[in-house]
């Protein structure tokens, strides 16, 4: 199950219904598109991670939960914001502080969107403004 | 150099979780030189005392200081044990050092001691070691025997004075120390005082020196020289000094440093900051045989460190083993496991980072035996309970270890079907190489994770019991914490391996309930992967529906390549042809995933149909396979209802209650990703107070929640969300099928057909599209659709067109069949009978519209127009209907015309026949008078019933007449008014008077304009005839008044309008009436029919119309005599002559008529009446006369009367009643029937005349007659003359009069 690749980060904004309502993956300049395949167990990983950001929102006072979880090469960190919307990161290069500025600007950039009245919260987040500005900060944060 | 290790070792191998004392251990070493005999004597007491009493430790850098207790070890004083320079080591070497003598000679102190000493204070000094004591032991048994002694002092000062320059507290004295008594006790106590505080202070001094050193080494780490290695050792020490004390945090603290600082390297490498020693850890893994947990200390892999020799695993492994074992010294044992789970991702995290090539399988396997031997050192230190109530810790452990297992199993071959081909096996041999050999602390056990790993990859049964286990228990714990996505994803990879295995009925609960879970949280990817696993499952299960119906939900599933999608799609296309030829078998799967039902359109739009109607109604149906598919039939099944609610059946109501448009959308159900669908419900959150009942003070108040039995329900066992396979199909008799359909992907237009049958409702209820044995079902078409069916009688409405229909004229009436369920053949007919009053006018060619029942929503074009024919006979009006097909309106109009029939004269021309003002005035106040109506019957016979339909036609005539008899002199006009009360002009032409009775002396000569005349709206017109007789008159005259009339606004009417008639009578006087008596009781008898409500009218008939000239009233106003003119203010004389006109005639027969044979005379009263103030009446103003009955006889009144106003003005009124005076039998009978007489008088005179009265008795009239205060007394009564038997002749003069000549104000009244 050791995949070779690395430097790649998976995003993925839950609802309270425990949906995925945004995701993303961040991969490092000049890899490949991973094969299509391993996307589905990004989304296997992170769900399976609620289950221990669930246990970890309750044991800290931080909306950073930092690492909650590993799986394999794997590192999971969490932000819980405060309306109870859980942001998840899947990792394998450990960079706390770029994830945690990344969660809290997309925070930011989560609550400007989520004011808007025709977004309905938890419902997917289909905005390309919205993906467009997470990459950026994706890349600002976690890629450089 | 191994005995203070050694030493260590014994120590920290106590049992473990002692319960610590508040004070530690100092293990220290002091080394002893002097009287070795000696010291063999002291040391059992002395190793015993030392630890007794705590110390006191203060520390630096502020740390708080701690209470120890000390314990020593001693050892014999050799130059080799002080430390040389250099020497890094902290506990190699004595830290006190002591020299014991029992000198009390001084001749053998001076001999050989002071020597002795002189010797091992230089070697201490040359070692730079400051720290020593001489102790001096005195025995009072020594000196007993040596009496040449020197006093004891001496040899204590001699020394402190030979070596203890200013430090006189290094020489200690111990007495007696083998006695037992006070002296002893208390040199003693003194004695471990000083040596405690001594080795302390030497303690300390060695570990800051220590630590600075230590401090200085680290600093130094950038260095090209530097090795961690070294360093590791040195920061170990410290470790172990704080161990030794029992200070395992501060131990803890220091791995952990070096843990920290290694970790910082290994990240800094990988960010191209490389240090040269870090290369030493980049060999390549040659061995892995995980974590030694069970040891203190691995002795074998600290040498390894500290020869630099040690791979990442090793030196990993080692530092890890050390917190491992403080971490169970503080009793923390589920820190070991977390720290474990951490330590073995950071170390496969740290290998690929520092590139370390690394065997395949190589990690695995160290992982999964680190991961049991973290498990099996916990649970070897922990009992049940504990284990159970921190399963939370170890999850992470077990989930890891099952990970890592199935890996190697992958990775060996172990998990194929066929097992493990050559390759695997080498590749095993060489996984196993790696392991090396069991340890020995292990290998006599039965069970240890080297034995466990080496038995899972020994074959492919005692893998599968192995992983089985593993996987088992795993689920178990996460499940038993509620991690139920983490046991989802363990069970689905035990899924993909049972089903690697070919046990798919193992497999399948685990998809499904990894499915379950993903799809209710609505997460795409992982449900679309598991959904395919749980296909290729069923497949292999035979399980036909549920792999048909996952394979639908697949072939739509947008994740999967088109590829894919086509394959599922296929798959259930090629299950639809090869089963074809088994009838009967049927597979009936959701629709949902095969297509979904967008709108549905109506026509007719309000989905209204007539029964035997035609209804089509189009839906959109969405495919969602990737290819089109060819589908045998789609059906949609109905439920039919008869509505109880009848009045919900008519085509009108219907028509307003639908949508108007016939569009029904539906929502999408499900968009491409599930949405979460089990959103809990909202808290219902309320208060709760709890009052003390003594005070009513708050004694508890809370929140509970009202709902937590929906909130807290486990969320797994909630509705399942994948549509179950067993949808109820319904068996309806009504369907609407659509067959042979061909749906692409993506919108499809369906259009069904149907032609309604029993009037009723019909409900949409399910939607089946069958491809084969496979029928796609959508079990509930929400929202619901329906359709209505009605069926309706023929209905018949004849209405007039216009408002109201008026008589005389032809008028419109509107015709409307509705057929509703009839159809009209050639040859039906509507049989009117005819009215006489009414007559059908039929001409030329009739039109009718014919257009569909739908109205409102349906094109102009569906209707047309019809002829139809009019067929008349004597009886009945035929008119024949054209050919209508059912549920159609034919509407037509027919031209009626309602003769105008004579109105039957009706007495209240009679009373309006006296034009006078005030009376006219309270015409108009009444209102418009209404038009007289007339009401015709017409029975029609319809085709389709055997009743006839009865329908009243109202016409209303348009004019309303009046006539009225007028006087001049003696002539007599009767004048007609004819007034237009329609909204309708009309020309009048040829009027017409004609005496009925065809008197033939009497002639009527129109004084009337001949030509047409033209009669608007609400007018009136006048005609005028003289009425000429020559010999005596009848006592009646019978009229009749005729006029044509037309619309003045038509241009020609196409047939000839009868003329409106009026007839009247006008009754003389002449008739001869009975006698007067019976007169009046024929009057009281009238009025008690009028007070019963009935006879009203007769009166009319009754009482006579007079129309022959009594009397002629002559007025005349005189100037005063001598005046030319009346002048304002001035009395002028009024003259009244009241001159008879005829003799004795039948009207003057009644109760005013006295006299004899040839005289008789009639009484009258006249009464003078200036309505206009104009004129003031002096003196009576009304009087009763005698007036001779005879022709010719004049009675003259005179009058003074006095003019108000200059000007011309009209005489005052002069008027005239017949005077009654009262009979003694008739009081009688009013006496009888006095509610008679109360208004005696109203009953003759009009009552504006009582009002009169009462006006001239304001003016001291003397009249009385009317007022009915003399209650029972005998009444005379006045009684008006009819009309026409009074003229008044000076009706219409005008008297000038002057204003007085003293006025200054001239006023004028011109009238």
């Amino acid at each position: 199950m050791l995949k070779t690749k690395s430097g790649s980060f998976y995003f993925v904004i839950l609802g309270h219904h425990d949906n995925p309502a945004f995701e993303v993956e961040f991969l490092p300049a000049g890899k490949a598109e991973p094969k299509d395949d391993y996307h589905h167990l990004n989304q296997f990983i992170a769900h399976a991670a609620l289950d221990l950001v669930d246990e970890n929102l309750w044991l800290s006072n931080n909306i950073y939960l930092k690492i909650v979880d590993k799986f394999n090469e794997w590192f999971v960190s969490a932000f819980v914001t405060v309306s109870h919307l859980r942001f998840i990161m899947l990792y394998d290069i450990r960079q706390e502080d770029g994830i945690k500025n990344f969660f809290t600007d997309v925070y930011d950039l989560y609550i400007k969107f989520a004011v808007n009245p025709f977004y309905e919260p938890n419902s997917p987040l289909q905005s390309s403004a919205f993906d467009r500005k997470v990459r950026f900060l994706g890349k600002k944060h976690l890629l450089s | 150099m191994k005995a203070p290790l050694q030493n260590l070792v014994s120590t920290v191998m106590r049992p473990l979780f002692t319960p610590l004392s508040a004070a530690f251990c100092l293990l220290s070493t002091c080394s002893c030189a002097g009287e070795q005999n000696l010291f063999t004597s002291i040391y059992p007491t002395l190793s015993q005392q030392l630890p007794r009493e705590p110390m006191e430790w203060r520390r630096s850098y502020g740390r708080a200081p701690k209470m120890i207790h000390l314990e020593s070890n001693f050892v014999q004083f050799k130059e080799e044990l002080l430390p040389k320079e250099g020497n890094k080591a902290l506990l190699t070497f004595p830290f006190l050092h002591i020299y014991w003598t029992e000198c009390c000679d001084t001749e053998v102190y001076k001999a050989t001691v002071k020597d002795d000493l002189t010797k091992w204070q230089n070697v201490l000094k040359a070692h730079g070691s400051v720290d020593w004591l001489i102790v001096v032991v005195e025995n009072d048994a020594k000196k007993k025997n040596k009496t040449n002694i020197l006093p004891r002092t001496s040899i204590v000062d001699k020394i402190r004075n030979d070596f203890c320059n200013k430090q006189s507290d290094r020489c200690v004295v111990l007495s007696d120390p083998l006695k037992d008594s006070s002296r002893t006790q208390e040199s003693w106590n003194a004695f471990l005082t000083k040596l405690r505080t001594l080795l302390l202070m030497s303690f300390t001094k060695n570990l800051g020196k220590f630590e600075d050193d230590m401090r200085t080494l680290r600093e130094k780490r950038t260095e090209p020289g530097w090795s961690f290695c070294d360093y590791f050792m040195v920061q170990e020490e410290l470790a172990f000094v704080f161990e030794m004390l029992q200070q395992f945090e501060d131990a803890l603290v220091q791995y952990d440093e070096l843990d920290a600082l290694f970790s910082q390297y290994v990240v800094n490498f990988g960010a191209g900051d490389g240090a040269n020693w870090l290369t030493f850890f980049c060999q390549p893994v040659k061995s892995w045989n995980g974590l030694v947990l069970r040891k203190p200390i691995d002795m074998e892999k600290r040498e390894l460190v500290q020869r630099r020799e040690a791979t990442l695993l090793d030196l990993r492994s080692y530092l890890f083993s050390r917190q491992c074992t403080l971490l169970l010294f503080l009793q923390r044992p589920w820190e070991v496991a977390q720290r474990a789970l951490e330590l073995l991702h950071s170390c496969v995290q740290e290998l690929r980072l520092l590139e370390v090539s690394v065997p395949p399988g190589a990690l695995d396997c160290w992982v999964f035996l680190s991961c049991l031997e973290v498990l099996q050192r916990i649970e070897g230190c922990c009992d049940r309970a504990q284990i159970d109530s921190n399963i939370a810790h170890m999850v992470g452990l077990w989930s890891y270890a099952t990970e890592k297992l199935k890996s190697l199993g992958y990775l060996c071959g172990l998990v194929s079907e066929k097992g493990p081909d050559s390759e695997d096996l080498n590749r095993t041999v060489d996984l196993l190489a790696g392991l090396g050999a069991e340890r020995p602390e292990t290998a006599n056990a039965a069970q240890s994770p080297y034995k466990k790993l080496k038995e899972a990859l020994s074959s492919v049964e005692a893998f599968e019991k192995h992983y089985l286990d593993l996987s088992q228990a795993t689920i178990e714990m996460y499940t038993s914490i509620g991690r139920t996505r983490s046991a989802r994803l363990v069970g689905k990879d035990l899924a993909e391996f049972h089903m690697r295995k070919r046990s798919p009925q193992k497999a399948e609960s685990y998809l499904q309930g990894a499915l379950k879970s993903y799809l209710a949280e609505g997460w795409a990817l992982p449900v679309t992967h598991t959904r395919k696993q749980l296909a290729e499952c069923q497949k292999h299960l035979g399980q036909v529906e549920n792999y048909l119906q996952t394979s639908s939900l697949l072939a739509s599933d947008h994740h999967l390549t088109e590829e894919e999608r086509e394959y599922f799609c296929q798959e259930i296309l090629s299950f639809a042809r090869g089963s074809a030829d088994s009838p009967g078998h049927k597979v009936v799967l959701p629709m949902h995933s095969f297509a979904q039902l967008q709108d549905l359109l109506f026509d007719p739009p309000n989905a209204v149909v007539h029964a035997g109607g035609i209804l089509s109604l189009e839906m959109t149906m969405c495919s969602q396979m990737p290819v089109p598919v060819q589908v045998d039939q789609i059906t949609v099944n109905v439920h039919f209802s008869i509505e109880k609610n009848s009045y919900r059946k008519t085509a009108e109501w219907l028509t307003k209650h639908k949508t108007p448009n016939g569009i029904i959308h539906f929502p999408a159900e499900g968009s491409p990703l599930p949405a979460a669908q089990n959103s809990l419900p909202a808290l219902e959150l309320s208060e709760v107070f709890e009052r003390s009942p003594s005070d009513n003070s708050l004694s508890t108040a809370g929140i509970i929640c009202r709902n937590v039995h929906m909130l807290l329900r486990r969320q797994e066992s909630g509705s399942s969300l994948e549509v179950p396979s067993g949808v109820a199909l319904e068996d309806g008799a009504h369907v609407l099928k659509c067959s042979s359909v061909t749906l692409e992907p993506g919108a499809n237009r369906v259009a069904f057909r149907t032609q309604a049958k029993e009037p009723g409702t019909y409900t949409l209820r399910q939607l089946c599209a069958t491809v084969g044995p496979v029928w796609f079902v959508l079990p509930h078409i929400y929202p619901i659709v329906q359709y209505d069916v009605y069926s309706q009688e023929p209905q018949l409405h004849v209405e007039p067109l216009a408002d109201s229909l008026l008589a005389g004229i032809p008028q419109k009436v509107k015709f409307t069949v509705t057929t509703g369920h009839y159809t009209v053949k050639n040859g039906d007919s509507l049989q009117l009978s005819n009215v006489e009053a009414m007559l059908v006018l039929c001409q030329g060619e009739n039109r009718a519209v014919i257009y569909s029942n739908s109205r409102g929503t349906v094109q102009a074009e569906e209707s047309h127009t019809a002829v139809f024919r009019i067929q008349s006979s004597d009886k009945v009006t035929s008119i024949g209907l054209p050919a209508t097909p059912a549920y159609h309106v034919i509407e037509f109009e027919l031209e009626v015309l309602s003769l105008p029939s004579a109105p039957v004269c009706s007495g209240e021309s009679a009373t309006l026949g006296t034009p006078e003002p005030p009376r006219k005035q309270k015409d108009r106040q009444r209102g418009a008078p209404c038009m007289v109506t007339t009401d015709h019957k017409v029975s029609i016979d319809c085709p389709w019933s055997i009743y006839s339909t009865v329908i009243a036609l109202t016409f209303n005539v348009p004019f309303r007449t009046t006539h009225s008899l007028l006087s001049a002199g003696t002539r007599k006009y009767i004048q007609v008014c004819v007034q237009n009360l329609s909204e309708l002009d009309f020309q009048l032409a040829e009027s017409n008077l004609v005496d009925t009775r065809d008197t033939a002396n009497l002639q009527l000569t129109p004084l009337n304009v001949p030509s047409p005349q033209h009669i608007h709206s609400k007018q009136s017109v006048f005609f005028v005839w003289e009425l000429k007789w020559t010999q005596e008159p009848p006592p009646a005259l019978h009229c009749q008044f005729s006029v044509g009339f037309s619309p003045a606004s038509e241009e020609r009417l196409r047939i000839s309008l009868k003329p409106y008639t009026y007839q009247f009578q006008v009754e003389s006087f002449f008739r001869v009436t009975a006698q007067p008596f019976l007169l009046v009781l024929e009057n009281v008898r009238l009025r008690r029919l009028e007070s019963s409500g009935q006879g009203f009218p007769k009166t009319r008939s009754l009482w006579h119309e007079c129309w022959g000239t009594l009397y002629n009233v002559k007025a005349e106003v005189l100037p005063p005599v001598g005046a030319e003119y009346c002048r304002t203010g001035s009395l002028c004389s009024l003259e009244v002559s009241i001159t008879r006109l005829a003799d004795l005639l039948e009207v003057d027969r009644d109760e005013a008529l006295t006299g004899s044979d040839e005289y008789f005379c009639t009484k009258l009263m006249y009464e003078v009446v200036d309505n206009s103030s104009n004129w003031a009446v002096c003196g009576k103003s009304c009087g009763v006369i005698s007036m001779p009955v005879a022709a010719q006889a004049t009675h003259r009144v005179h009058m003074e009367v006095m003019p108000l106003f200059a000007g011309y003005l009209p005489l005052p009124d002069v008027r005239l009643f017949k005077y009654l005076p009262h009979h003694s039998a008739h009081s009688s009978q009013l006496d009888a029937d006095s509610w008679i007489e109360n208004d005696s008088l109203s009953v003759d005179k009009h009552p504006d005349d009582q009002l009169d009265c009462s006006s001239m008795r304001s003016r001291g009239s003397v009249y009385s007659a009317s007022s009915g205060e003399h209650k029972g007394l005998p009444m005379p009564r006045l009684q008006a003359l009819p009309t026409g038997q009074v003229f008044n002749s000076s009706m219409g003069t005008q008297v000038l009069v002057i204003p007085s000549q003293d006025d200054h104000v001239l006023e004028v009244s011109v009238t």
